[in-house]
């Protein structure tokens, strides 16, 4: 009777350990979830932010101009859907982008 | 601030594919009756159910933050109504299909006393669908963001977790299922 009763006891503080370690499982879980959220947002937003800066530096470089900073092309290119036409990149619109004039042609400045 | 939400958006629907996926092989390792001295099934379980609500909790904050964000200006009804958006329709449709499945899951499970045992089995088959589409949805809808290495990785992670589980779900043995597919000795 006593051993029956100690394996039930037992079986209880067994049964009681293994929920304690699933509330803390959990709480580790959801705390590291808060914790990977805050991580990923703010590495996404450097990485366009950076990416953004780069792009910016290169098209004032080429063209002189302001370019459109990546995060704001890539919502932008998101919002197209399969029906849509795609937005044509800033870059193509630059001077840069634009096929060469042609040779200027001698005009005669004197008769002869 | 709209910014802000932008990126809160996708983190958070990161994390919840996360928590998905975790839920899922959960879920798997239960059904397969797999178990281990430190974790007998009950705590499996109890860790399963867990874990889908705070999936429900980090989804709950994607949908929100998105919804919010007035740059692609996606609606609440378009959030659980599949393909009825103008952003994005077959991606955030997969998304609004993952969410009906979801929350059908979790509703049945937490009224699995009254609805039965078989009628919550069927609808918990469902589960196996879910997972894909989200995972589905994460992929195609998130453009660029989606295509960086270190998002590629977390999201092959998460393929491969589930995979194991699958297969550790398929070849499992146990004399309940093994009883429960040989014919009754009543029948004989």
């Amino acid at each position: 009777m006593e051993l029956h009763q100690l394996h039930q006891r037992h079986r209880v503080a067994a049964r009681d350990r293994a929920n304690e370690r699933v509330s803390t499982v959990t709480a580790w879980c959801a705390a590291a979830g808060a914790l990977a959220s805050a991580l990923f947002g703010v590495v996404l937003g450097q990485a366009s932010a950076s990416a953004a800066t780069a792009s910016h530096q290169v098209a004032a470089a080429a063209a002189g101009k302001h370019a459109v900073p990546v995060h704001r092309r890539s919502r932008a290119r998101a919002l197209v859907g399969p029906t849509q036409p795609p937005t044509s990149a800033p870059a193509q619109n630059t001077p840069a982008a634009l096929p060469p004039l042609p040779a200027p042609v001698p005009t005669p400045t004197s008769g002869s | 601030v709209s910014h802000a939400l932008w990126y809160a958006s996708r983190a958070t629907g990161l994390v919840a594919l996360v928590l998905l996926t975790s839920t899922t092989v959960f879920g798997l390792l239960g059904a397969g009756r797999l178990s281990i001295a430190r974790w007998p099934r009950f705590a499996i379980t109890s860790l399963h159910r867990n874990l889908s609500l705070l999936t429900v909790a980090f989804l709950g904050v994607h949908i929100a933050t998105a919804v919010i964000d007035p740059y692609a200006s996606i609606g609440w009804a378009d959030a659980v109504l599949p393909f009825s958006a103008r952003y994005q329709p077959l991606w955030l449709g997969l998304g609004a299909v993952a969410i009906d499945l979801l929350a059908a899951l979790v509703v049945t499970s937490l009224l699995r006393e009254r609805i039965g045992l078989r009628l919550w089995r069927g609808i918990h088959w469902t589960a196996y669908l879910c997972w894909p589409v989200a995972f589905a949805h994460g992929l195609g809808i998130g453009g660029a963001d989606s295509h960086r290495l270190w998002v590629l990785s977390v999201d092959l992670l998460c393929l491969l977790a589930v995979a194991v589980a699958l297969a550790m779900r398929s070849t499992a043995t146990h004399q309940d299922t093994v009883a429960r597919h040989q014919p009754h000795p009543a029948a004989r």
